[in-house]
């Protein structure tokens, strides 16, 4: 339940979180969710009743995840940067978060094999406030180019323009896959026959897979047509689905589509963000992209949920699989006809 | 290639070699099968 709540938080702070560094500038709004995040750690370390845990890991965390994560980092890193840079710019801060999500779950055994799950806490906690030196060096606000934009008729404008609503969709999507892949691939695993390890093995191979994927994605939407590219990454996600449930599940078939499924994994990312930041303008980049991650947060709740409540249902995964099949075909049928031409000027 | 660009991927690959290993280690292993208990599959 705290995890659920973290998640639903995450969302809907992400437009505030947004909001707050186009306003008073990324340094700023970093720092105070590192605290969030610490204090949120620390909490649950001292939490002893469930509303406690759900104030620390739930809400805490979840605040401190909404500000320190993609949908308000890529616009800064994008700010940063020559446009003809923007490209390669997000996909290394893409692919730093996704190396970081990676590392972190056999670091954090380590920490619990070392100091307990006390311990392991609190050393997080203070990897955590070393974002705080770091945020001094994200300077500055955002600039206003161009003519002049309320961040309200901002959102007026967004919310108007079909497209928006395109990524608003398919980022949902996204949000739908990772999150019922990471929770129930295991599980769905072990119910065919193989290893719990062997879903521990896949999972780590997304991982890995999505730090190269992430990367190329963000370098290559710089080239190529980025409405294009997220097409291609939502088809390919189905096919990797089609050749799981076509073929006899085996180790060697579990590996290969977490190889694939970890190439398209976050691409998605910042070729969203940086659609988002094309058509809309960077001004208000990243209220916007924090507008669309709350639709990427809808997806992954409805994945987790809609995960448990069919295989409780029907003793299987297939229904959702099929689903997701078909999901992300409906993806990249949205991406297809994003206007990628800018309302407003970069 | 650069030497400090040879150095950098060594690095990289590294950390990425040494992170997937500890996906596999026995610990982690048992975290994975005690969950999976726990969720009533195995």
């Amino acid at each position: 339940m705290a995890f659920a709540i973290q998640n639903l938080v995450w969302g809907l702070s992400a437009v505030l979180m947004g909001g707050v560094a186009d306003k008073w500038g990324a340094g700023r709004t970093v720092a105070i969710s590192a605290l969030f995040y610490a204090a949120g750690l620390i909490g649950t370390r001292y939490a002893g009743s469930e509303a406690a845990l759900y104030f620390s890991a739930g809400l805490l965390v979840g605040l401190g995840q909404a500000g320190l994560t993609f949908a308000v980092l890529l616009p800064v890193v994008a700010r940063a940067v020559p446009v003809e840079k923007r490209g390669v710019a997000m996909g290394v801060a893409s692919a730093g978060g996704s190396m970081g999500q990676f590392i972190v779950v056999p670091a954090g055994q380590v920490l619990i094999d070392t100091f307990d799950w006390s311990g392991a806490l609190w050393v997080l906690s203070v990897l955590m406030l070393l974002a705080l030196p770091l945020a001094t060096r994200l300077r500055g606000r955002p600039v206003q180019t161009g003519t002049h934009q309320s961040l309200s008729s901002a959102i007026s404008q967004a919310v108007r323009h079909p497209s928006f609503h395109f990524l608003f969709w398919s980022y949902s999507v996204c949000g739908f896959h990772t999150a019922f892949i990471t929770l129930h691939l295991p599980a769905y695993v072990v119910d065919g026959g193989l290893k719990a390890s062997d879903g521990a093995i896949a999972i780590a191979l997304i991982g890995l897979f999505n730090v190269f994927g992430s990367f190329w994605a963000g370098k290559l939407g710089g080239i190529y047509s980025k409405k294009t590219l997220l097409a291609g990454l939502y088809v390919t996600r189905s096919a990797a689905i089609v050749l799981l449930l076509a073929l006899p599940l085996s180790p060697a078939v579990l590996y290969a589509f977490s190889v694939v499924m970890g190439l398209v994994w976050l691409g998605t990312v910042p070729l969203t963000t940086a659609l988002v930041g094309h058509i809309y303008g960077m001004r208000y980049a990243a209220t916007l992209s924090g507008i669309v991650f709350l639709g990427h947060q809808l997806g992954s709740f409805a994945g987790v949920w809609l995960g448990g409540k069919v295989y409780v249902s029907t003793g299987s995964y297939d229904v959702v699989w099929w689903l997701s099949l078909g999901l992300g075909l409906a993806a990249a049928a949205l991406s297809l006809p994003i206007r990628e031409r800018a309302l407003v000027p970069a | 290639m650069t030497l400090r660009r040879v150095i950098v991927s060594a690095a990289l690959a590294a950390v990425l070699a040494l992170a997937f290993m500890g996906y596999l280690r026995p610990e982690l292993m048992l975290n994975w099968d005690a969950l999976m208990a726990l969720c009533g599959f195995g």
